[in-house]
C-alpha cells in the first residue's frame, strides 16, 4: 500500500536544515524572535472544529476542517490567508542558455535548489522560492513538491 | 490518490517557523511533525504520512550546472503560474453559518 500511496502522491523536499523555514526569521537578531499566536477565529460548527482559512465575514469565509487534528490549530502562528503566498504549481522550465534568464536576472550565480533524478535536473531560484514557497512539479512522471 | 497528484498549497498559518501546508484536494493540513516526512494532521487524509526525498542543494547555478550540463531551470512567475488565490480552494464556505 505504502508503494502505491508514495508512487501516485507528492514527495516533499526539504531544506538540509530542516524544514519549511519562515523567510525572514532567522539571523538578523541572533535568536529567532518569537512569532505571534494567531487572532484568527477557531470555531465549533455542527460537530466540526473550523479553523479560519480565508474572508472577512462570515458569508464569504473559508475554513480548514481540523476536528480532531493531532496538532492544536491554537498553537499556529500567523494566519495570513490561504494561498496568500501562492505555491508555483504549473512551473515551467527552460535550458538554462535560454535569453529570457537574463532579463529576468538568473544567471550562473544565482542561488538554486538544485534536484536531480536519473537524468532529469531542475533548478529552482531561491528568490523565486522565497516568494512562493512551494512548487508542484513533476520528476519522471510522479509528482515532487518542492518545498522551502 | 485515485490516479491523481497531491497538489499543496500554503495554509497562511506557521508553527515553530515552518509553514503548515494543505493539499487541494481534500483540505487536509499538513505539517512536518518528523523530521524525514510530512504528515497529514487533519482531514480525510489524516495520519498518512509523505517521506522528504534526499535533500536538495543549494548552490549557484552555475555550480549546479556543473554538476548537471542539461539542467532545465525554471522561469519565474508569470512564465510558471502559480495557484488562483482561493478559487481553488477545496473547502466551500459554509452555507448554513449564521452570523
Amino acid at each position: 500500500m505504502k508503494q502505491k500511496f508514495l508512487s501516485l502522491l507528492a514527495v516533499v523536499l526539504f531544506l538540509a536544515w530542516g524544514g519549511l523555514i519562515v523567510r525572514g526569521q532567522s539571523g538578523r537578531y541572533g535568536a529567532r524572535p518569537m512569532a505571534p499566536p494567531h487572532n484568527k477565529p477557531i470555531i465549533e460548527h455542527e460537530g466540526k472544529t473550523l479553523l479560519w482559512a480565508s474572508g472577512r465575514n462570515r458569508k464569504d469565509t473559508k475554513w480548514f476542517d481540523v476536528t480532531g487534528a493531532k496538532i492544536d490549530p491554537h498553537k499556529f502562528q500567523y494566519g495570513i490567508g490561504v494561498d496568500r503566498i501562492p505555491s508555483v504549481d504549473k512551473p515551467m522550465f527552460a535550458p538554462a542558455d535560454d535569453p529570457r534568464f537574463e532579463k529576468l536576472g538568473i544567471s550562473d550565480s544565482t542561488m538554486v535548489i538544485g534536484y536531480a533524478d536519473g537524468d532529469e535536473a531542475k533548478a529552482y531560484a531561491v528568490n523565486v522560492l522565497d516568494r512562493h514557497e512551494l512548487v508542484n512539479d513533476w520528476f519522471r512522471g510522479k509528482p515532487v513538491t518542492v518545498g522551502w | 490518490m485515485d490516479g491523481k497528484p497531491v497538489v499543496f498549497g500554503t495554509t497562511g498559518y506557521t508553527k515553530d517557523h515552518i509553514f503548515v501546508l494543505y493539499d487541494r484536494t481534500t483540505g487536509s493540513v499538513w505539517y512536518p511533525t518528523e523530521r524525514e516526512s510530512l504528515q497529514a494532521i487533519s482531514g480525510s487524509k489524516m495520519g498518512e504520512k509523505i517521506e522528504f526525498l534526499a535533500k536538495p542543494e543549494k548552490m549557484t547555478l552555475g555550480e549546479w550546472r556543473a554538476l548537471h550540463p542539461e539542467t532545465q531551470v525554471m522561469l519565474p512567475p508569470p512564465y510558471s503560474k502559480v495557484v488562483h488565490q482561493v478559487d481553488e480552494f477545496p473547502f466551500a464556505a459554509l452555507e448554513t453559518l449564521d452570523d
